[in-house]
């Protein structure tokens, strides 16, 4: 047995910590990179994390209660849409953008959790749907156009501002603040707890009363607030506001979906944490910045993250696959094997 | 015999169930194509004679016809309780850039290239989810970005032009040639291009897998219950592996005929096409919780999502607009389509 | 429960004629039934005796049972899960009820963590409710915050009572807790049970074991067709006195008796032995022959069941089939080989319920009937429609989908299907499960028929009457090892009861 537990801690723990083994790996190759270890570069790597940080966290809510919300990327491009087209072709101020900004988002995450909740729509089929919703109602209202800030730079540039000494910028340390919230919502608070055991065992759920269906709703509803937020804070960081960011180049959805399976997200749910989703992002986008520098091509950078994302899914499926052949095992026979062959796995 | 009584007594209060599944399986089947007629007559109402003119008829199937090839392989997937598979985009792509970057070794050696990579695509896809029963989402969608991450280092993320690719030699040029005709092929005087012969032949190939073959009959149990038919001595991995290759197989075809009507192999070749067929079949009627619809549903899916962009444009409605349209046409039909399963039972 | 009111009524719990109609049955037809604070009451029944049914009217399950409920004296309506709960009802579900990578102590106060303030849950207090808990079942030495799957099955047994204390009963409910359990477990189980009884709690105990119920229990409430047949403190009672009472003696012209005529042996099974799910068993079937396998829950018939026909690995031993080894690496080499098996659950594993009767009895045949890759099932009608004759599948529609049938004839579906493959050797695992009686005779005709034309039948059975009526011998299987067989002329309900919870004559 106690062979076993050992192997079973290793393989455990390298399964548990990858997200942070990926990091580390990526921050050595760093060491042959030119110019990674630098305050600018490691500035830009925080940033260019950001967007991807409040969708991976959309993402990994969702996820967590075992969901899947494929409009993520959509919804933060209409939040980033909204608050550029309210503040710049509205002329509103920018608290109250922010606001419909975000209250879009909330609308669209509320269509989603109905779908899925009540229509008892699979939640893959019924985000896919609402993509192209999204994506429809964002491009009518802008016109297919782009939108920019104009004129008014004031707090594009104060998000950009970065602390003394640290390479952060106050645009990163919202996102950082915000990891921090859903972090601390979903493991110290009522709702945060029940999140994971919706997505770990109906039946316990229901036994303990837990409202399934009104919680469906408020995670997705959160999902598409982060999701809006992010998009909105990401535009008037940049200064433009374009329909096509969800599909450009690396779409952020996959992004994000890699990231929260890199980080160990349950993909039937119950496991999970928006923490190592960041951390992922973070290894990934500092993947990005060094094989900039070492391989150039940015084609690559897609090939790694698909491999990345390839290889956990197929090592997920595996244990899964392998951990159906002792379901049932019975412990007194299993002792018993051990005492009549001496052998310790079956 | 007394339980004969009890059963009959039962089976009195089922009638009323078994007519409302054969009316809706009658629905299912055939409600699609009342769909077509109500949208044909929306068609002549807007363009009157118009309408079912040659070339409108014509504009229509050619342009269902790359969608249609794909969706006569996707019904597959859906009816093997897989849901979608998100890697059509990519196996789309790559079959098209194959097909291209094959040129010079003549046309033959560039279609089968072309249709080899794409059902390549399809033996991993099946492997993974039908023997070791990887999420088919998630795994649809890893891949996707897997191939999509090959295709962009393969080419450098460029796209790639017949006649480039044939560079000077006369025989590849004439097989650049070649290649861009098969999109605009025609047959019965301009009327009947080879796309639209080539998704009908996909779809009467698809019906008789479907209907007349071993294959086609296990699918329907594993697509049902997958522990059914492992249970009933059903080789349901090999299933699932087939259901995947003919559906990556079909995406391969929808892949030539788009790089040779757009000319271009480019790694955008498929983007939208998970999506668009998806909605086409599960408008034709199959269950997205497997093992049931009919491919001559499917057909008339496609059809349906052919005419309605169709009319949308007659009727001038802009791109974004049909956007939205689409997703809340899909939307609608997949509610339909859930709600109909859970009358059956299974939700 | 740490107070106890003041006047102490005499009961914690009474049920006055209960009673609860299904369609078509009666599942608990006027129970009336008592226990005491601190007394450990079981509840004995063959399958299908209504002792379930009864338990999940206490669990709230059902909102149109008749009778009364009294707890502690008051009457009360137990509608809803949460109805049940609000009066003190703890029920120890089966380990479904924990979410298996979620830490323990979440899993025990879920839906109901402490809170520190407005906002956040207090761990510390959620830990030290859920350790105090645990000491109550004996498990202070397990770490609350590690995750369900890092612990033995019994350990999550009696994380699940605990969680169950955690909402302060004063009835709990234990249905068959034992069936996953070893003995020495069992034995900590009981010392937990006898520790919450002298806390004044008041203890429903469901079991099949009878060796168990005499060991924990200080009264006996026996159930028969849904009907309460005595009560009877344990010490006026004997093994022997409850199996009669379970039993009863109505059943026994039930069927008709028979003489097979046995043939040579058609398969043997040697030193079968799946690691941690049943070893070294030895068993021979013959042509003609019903072969019972008899165990109690848990004791690894079905697992056995799976692994003859190649859909769960082997590790040790061989079959041997008319004389020659065979190995199977899938359930359609088996059929080939001639073995078919009917499973257990037929929603489950058993039936594609959306498709209609003809896919269904005709999946497993599929690649048999015709050669090369096409198929027509229109042209296989007649078989079809001869099955539907022979198992009198009612209505006789051979396009009708499954679902639409009642239970008892898509279980005759189910065995038409295995009829259709012509394999000489069938097992059927629990073939008349949860179906009418009038079902029930039909597919016990089709299975004596069966092995009349010259086939073996292997029955993994829990239904006694059903094995005494069907089977020419019977094997009994107990923690996965085959402990004794009883002959044609000595099964009996009786005799099969008995050597199940390993007593008696029959045990080697």
């Amino acid at each position: 047995m106690e062979t076993t537990k050992k192997v079973k801690l290793n393989a455990g723990f390298i399964n548990d910590y990858r997200a942070y083994i990926f990091l580390a790996a990526v921050l050595v190759a760093g060491l042959f990179a030119n110019n990674f270890y630098t305050v600018f570069n490691f500035t830009s790597i925080f940033n260019s994390s950001a967007l991807y940080t409040f969708i991976g966290i959309g993402f990994t809510l969702c996820m967590i209660a075992g969901h899947m919300d494929l409009s993520v990327g959509y919804m933060a491009t209409l939040g980033a849409i909204m608050v550029l087209g309210m503040h710049t072709l509205s002329g509103l101020p920018w608290a109250v953008s922010f606001i419909i900004a975000i209250g879009v988002g909330a609308l669209f995450g509320l269509f989603n959790g109905v779908l899925v909740a009540k229509a008892k729509i699979h939640s893959f089929i019924a985000t896919l749907g609402t993509q192209f919703v999204i994506k429809g109602i964002m491009n009518i209202y802008c016109n297919g156009a782009e939108i920019s800030v104009k004129g008014d730079y004031g707090l594009t540039d104060a998000m950009a501002v970065t602390v003394p000494v640290l390479p952060f910028s106050v645009y990163f340390l919202i996102t950082l603040a915000t990891v921090v919230i859903f972090a601390v919502v979903l493991s110290k608070t009522r709702f945060g707890r029940n999140v994971y055991i919706l997505g770990g065992n109906l039946e316990t759920a229901w036994l303990a009363g837990i409202k399934s269906d009104k919680n469906t709703i408020v995670i997705f509803m959160l999902s598409g607030i982060v999701c809006g937020f992010g998009g909105a804070l990401y535009a008037v960081y940049t200064g433009t506001a374009t329909p096509t960011l969800g599909e450009k180049g690396i779409a952020p959805l996959m992004v994000a979906l890699t990231a929260t399976i890199i980080g160990g997200t349950d993909i039937n749910g119950g496991k999970g944490s928006v923490v190592n989703t960041f951390i992922s992002i973070l290894a990934i986008v500092a993947m990005f910045s060094v094989m900039t520098t070492i391989v150039g091509k940015f084609e690559m950078q897609i090939l790694f993250i698909g491999i990345a994302l390839a290889f956990c899914v197929i090592y997920e499926t595996l244990s899964k696959y392998n951990k159906q052949k002792t379901i049932g095992l019975r412990p007194n026979l299993y002792n018993e094997y051990k005492k009549e062959t001496g052998r310790q796995r079956i | 015999m007394t339980n004969k009584a009890a059963d009959a007594a039962a089976v009195k209060k089922d009638v009323r169930r078994t007519d409302i599944s054969k009316r809706s399986i009658i629905v299912n089947k055939l409600g699609i194509y009342i769909v077509v007629a109500i949208l044909l007559v929306v068609g002549l109402i807007i363009k009157q004679g118009d309408y079912v003119s040659i070339d409108n008829l014509r504009s229509i199937l050619s342009a269902v016809a790359l969608t249609g090839i794909c969706c006569a392989g996707l019904a597959f997937v859906v009816y093997s309780a897989n849901f979608n598979d998100m890697s059509l985009p990519m196996t789309i792509a790559l079959s098209g850039m194959m097909a291209v970057q094959l040129i010079p070794f003549g046309i033959v050696v560039s279609v089968l290239g072309g249709l080899a990579a794409g059902t390549l695509v399809g033996v991993v896809n099946g492997v993974l989810i039908g023997k070791f029963r990887a999420n088919p989402i998630i795994w649809t969608l890893a891949f996707n970005l897997v191939l999509s991450g090959i295709v962009r280092v393969a080419w450098g993320g460029s796209q790639i032009y017949p006649d480039v690719v044939a560079g000077d030699s006369p025989a590849a040029l004439a097989a650049a040639e070649q290649f861009t005709s098969f999109a605009r092929t025609y047959f019965l005087n301009g009327s009947l291009p080879l796309m639209v012969v080539v998704m009908i032949v996909l779809f009467v190939v698809a019906y008789i897998l479907l209907t007349r073959t071993k294959f086609g009959n296990q699918l329907k149990i594993v697509g049902s219950n997958y522990e059914v038919a492992k249970l009933s001595g059903i080789n349901t991995s090999k299933t699932i592996i087939l259901a995947y290759v003919f559906c990556s197989f079909c995406a391969a075809v929808t892949g030539i005929f788009y790089a040779s009507q757009t000319k271009i192999g480019a790694y955008s070749n498929g983007e939208g096409y998970d999506f668009s067929c998806l909605t086409a079949v599960l408008l034709g009627g199959m269950m997205l919780s497997g093992g049931k619809g009919t491919i001559v549903g499917v057909f008339g899916g496609v059809l349906v999502v052919g005419m309605l962009n169709n009319i949308m444009t007659l009727i001038g409605i802009p791109t974004f607009q049909q956007y939205l349209v689409t997703g809340l046409v899909f939307l609608f039909v997949v509610w339909l389509n859930t709600n109909s399963e859970r009358k059956l039972g299974r939700a | 429960m740490s107070e106890m009111p003041n006047k102490t009524p005499a009961y914690a719990l009474e049920m006055k004629n209960v009673t609860k109609r299904f369609p078509g049955t009666l599942a608990v037809d006027g129970v009336s039934f008592a226990v005491k604070p601190g007394e450990v009451h079981a509840l004995v029944g063959e399958n299908g005796a209504g002792k379930s049914t009864l338990m999940k009217v206490l669990a709230g399950l059902f909102n149109d049972y008749t009778g009364e409920i009294l707890i502690n004296g008051k009457e009360c309506q137990l509608h809803t899960p949460s109805m049940a709960k609000d009066h003190g009802i703890g029920m120890i579900y089966q380990e479904l009820s924990l979410a298996r990578c979620i830490s323990i102590y979440e899993n025990m106060l879920a839906g109901r963590l402490p809170k520190k303030n407005a906002l956040f849950v207090d761990k510390k207090e959620a830990i030290e409710q859920s350790k105090k808990l645990l000491e109550r079942v004996g498990l202070d030495y397990i770490d609350p915050t590690k995750e369900i799957s890092e612990i033995s099955q019994c350990e999550a047994q009696l994380v699940e009572i605990a969680k169950v204390l955690g909402t302060s009963p004063h009835i709990i409910v234990m249905d068959e807790p034992t069936s996953a359990l070893s003995s020495e477990e069992v034995k900590t189980l009981f010392g937990i049970i006898e520790s919450l009884k002298k806390q004044g709690l008041a203890i429903i105990y469901i079991s099949h074991h009878l060796q168990e119920i005499f060991e924990v229990a200080d009264n006996i409430t026996v159930m028969r067709d849904g009907k309460k047949v005595g009560t009877y403190p344990v010490e006026e009672t004997s093994t022997d006195h409850l199996i009669e009472m379970m039993v009863g003696k109505s059943v026994k012209d039930f069927y008709a008796k028979r003489t097979a005529t046995i043939g040579e042996e058609m398969m043997r099974v040697e030193n079968f032995t799946r690691w941690g799910f049943f070893h070294h068993v030895d068993f021979e079937v013959h042509k003609g022959e019903v072969l019972a396998v008899v165990g109690l829950a848990g004791s690894g018939r079905s697992e056995i069941g799976r692994a003859l026909v190649g859909v769960d690995p082997v590790n040790e031993g061989r079959i041997l089939l008319n004389g020659k080894e065979q190995k199977f690496g899938s359930m359609s080499d088996a059929i080939n080989a001639g073995i078919g098996y009917l499973t257990e659950d037929r929603k489950v594993a058993g039936l594609a319920l959306t498709q209609s009767v003809t896919d269904n009895v005709l999946s497993t045949i599929i690649d048999k009937l015709e050669k090369g890759p096409f198929y027509y099932p229109k042209s296989h009608r007649d078989i079809v429609n001869q099955k539907i004759k022979e198992l009198d599948i009612y209505p006789p529609e051979p396009d009708r989908i499954v679902n639409n049938l009642s239970g008892g004839n898509q279980q005759k579906v189910l065995m038409a299907k295995w009829l259709a493959t012509d394999v000489s050797i069938l097992i059927l695992d629990e073939p008349t499960r949860g179906v009418d009686i009038g079902a029930k005779q039909t597919i016990h005709q089709a299975v004596l028929d069966y092995a009349a034309r010259g086939n073996a039948v292997l029955l993994l059975s829990s239904d006694l009457p059903e094995v005494v009526g069907l089977a020419d011998r019977a094997v009994i299987l107990r923690e996965g090892h085959i402990i004794g067989e009883i002959s044609k002329e000595e099964i009996t309900e009786h005799s099969l009861l008995i050597a199940a919870n390993g007593e008696g004559k029959h045990i080697s």
